[in-house]
């Protein structure tokens, strides 16, 4: 993200972005994308984010918490590095390498009940969430700790690149002249307890469906995204009329953003608020369903709206938020959609002591 | 938490090289579909056909994922080549499994792990809290790992194609059976604990496992 929750939060609400063009990166080609502004590896940003949960929370360790991970590259970044570096496979370290490096190596540092890793592209770690919340109901866990990670790497920059959906500048979701998306590497985590606390936000309902239609092009009919978003709300036993605000998947893309919009018109109509911030923080892929699940969780928690970088000609002229707005919220969903035809949907509500 | 289940039908496919009767023209009846399905959608399709699941809760894992198409990536950048869009969409973890779905319209919940040598074991599980919600669940790992250069990775000397899969449903009688965590020569360890529970479930009698959620 652009830094902390505050910094990140900070940035959605004014409007500003972490996202930057580069010309060194893809062969006679501008791509604009989003890297961490710090110093520290990666390794180090996942155990300064889990610890930063680990404080502020009423657990002395991680000793009674179930991780699970929401990761679609894993340790790529590593791998590449000594790929391109050696010009071999051979000096490789496969335990760096696999989903399950991110899980290894906050388990080495913290020593977790158990791990467990989630890779569906970019629904990954929101598929991470709908477990926990499902691990949590039964009473099987009492702490869950929920971490999408996804370094940036050449092998997404490329691919995406090839695909001819990366834009060269900072992406407008949703907006009639939208170039694609950028992609950017992200940490987000969250801690799920079967407790309410202070301010608690509560994962209330979450539903998935799969597309069966194309290996990487959403169903323009949008049923994969409707099915998801209705089975949350089931999920929930909540009418689409509760819902206050979307954090849409939004990704810049023409295919995703005509779906997205095609769904949440046909189930919310064109009042509901809604906004991507992707144009702030950039896809990050398996990352982004924990990250924008924290965005639902600010908004929530703060009664502010969070606004879209820019919205002033949009597809099938949805409400899109304009400017951070203050608002009396008690759900908010999160989409997410993947590679595969891989949706989920989040909703997430204030505590409700009754 | 703990609970049990059965193993409905069960399914084991697994080559030193390459898998070869995998069946696709028969299985997949869309050319273009076809053409594009990368090795471990190939093994996952006849691995489900064996079992019988069209349609419905899918929990598929991999340890290492669609690794030919992902090196296939890593070598066009390498070689300053173009990147195949084939490829890159086909790199993701979840590819085998949505191929799947794509094949046979099948619009439920599928979720893919991948946990190293425990990804098996976790399947199980994760396919266990499904069973919860949903009546039969289909459970599968597979590894194709045969790519060029595979060689002074392969420290353990695993046969290069493999896949396991399982129909389960939830069980209200006693285990049957228990597994033994062993390390098998050959089978990859992302595989291992579903392999051993396939060796032990016999046709002729019931097979109930227990599974710590």
């Amino acid at each position: 993200m652009c830094g902390n929750t505050k910094q990140t939060m900070d940035a959605i609400f004014s409007k500003t972005t972490s996202l930057k063009s580069f010309e060194d990166i893809v062969p006679e080609k501008v791509v604009c994308v989003g890297k961490f502004p710090t110093s520290l590896s990666f390794e180090e940003l996942l155990y300064e984010s889990a610890n930063e949960i680990l404080e502020s929370s009423t657990l002395d360790n991680f000793s009674n918490t179930l991780l699970l991970v929401g990761s679609s590259v894993g340790g790529m970044a590593t791998s590449e590095k000594v790929l391109f570096r050696e010009n071999s496979y051979e000096n490789i370290d496969i335990k760096k390498h696999t989903i399950d490096s991110i899980a290894l190596a906050l388990d080495n540092k913290f020593n977790f009940l158990c791990t467990r890793s989630f890779s569906t592209a970019c629904t990954s770690s929101a598929n991470a969430l709908k477990t926990a919340k499902e691990l949590i109901n039964i009473g099987a866990y009492e702490n869950i700790l929920v971490v999408g990670a996804d370094e940036i790497c050449l092998t997404t920059i490329f691919g995406f690149s090839a695909l001819g959906i990366l834009s060269d500048e900072v992406c407008t979701p949703f907006q009639n002249d939208r170039k694609g998306m950028n992609v950017a590497e992200g940490i987000g985590v969250l801690l799920i307890q079967n407790k309410s606390q202070k301010n608690s936000i509560e994962l209330i309902g979450a539903g998935t469906s799969s597309d069966a239609f194309h290996i990487a092009n959403p169903d323009p009919t949008a049923a994969g995204a409707i099915s998801a978003i209705t089975n949350a709300l089931e999920d929930a036993s909540l009418t689409p009329s509760k819902i206050n605000y979307i954090n849409a998947h939004g990704t810049g893309t023409n295919a995703n953003d005509s779906t997205e919009a095609k769904a949440v018109k046909d189930i919310f109509g064109d009042e509901i608020h809604i906004s991507s911030s992707k144009s702030n923080i950039g896809h990050t892929l398996g990352a982004a369903g924990a990250i924008e699940a924290i965005i639902c969780v600010e908004a929530l928690n703060k009664g502010l709206l969070p606004p879209q970088i820019r919205c002033d000609d949009n597809e099938r002229d949805l409400n899109f938020v304009s400017e951070a707005k203050e608002l009396k919220m008690d759900y908010a969903l999160s989409n997410s959609f993947a590679f595969g035809g891989n949706n989920t949907s989040l909703i997430f509500g204030v505590y409700n002591e009754d | 938490m703990k609970i049990n289940v059965e193993i409905v039908k069960k399914a084991l496919k697994h080559n030193k090289v390459k898998l070869e009767d995998l069946n696709e023209k028969e299985l997949v009846k869309k050319m273009m579909i076809r053409r594009r399905l990368s090795r471990s959608s190939r093994i996952l399709i006849n691995l489900a056909h064996e079992c019988e699941f069209t349609k419905g809760v899918m929990v598929y894992g991999s340890a290492f994922g669609e690794l030919i198409d992902t090196v296939n990536i890593l070598e066009s950048i390498n070689n300053n080549l173009a990147v195949s869009p084939t490829a890159f969409q086909n790199s993701v973890y979840n590819t085998a499994a949505s191929y799947h779905s794509i094949v046979h319209g099948n619009q439920s919940e599928i979720l893919t792990l991948s946990c190293g040598d425990e990804t098996s074991y976790n399947v199980m599980q994760q396919a266990t809290l499904s069973l919860l919600k949903n009546k039969e669940v289909f459970a599968c790992v597979v590894e194709a790992m045969n790519f060029d250069g595979v060689e002074p990775l392969n420290k353990c000397k695993n046969e290069l194609e493999y896949g396991v899969a399982f129909t389960l449903k939830k069980s209200d009688e006693k285990a049957t059976v228990e597994v033994n965590d062993k390390e098998q020569l050959g089978v990859p360890s992302s595989l291992s604990w579903m392999k051993n529970l396939y060796d032990i479930c016999s046709d002729e009698e019931k097979c109930i496992v227990e599974i710590e959620l």
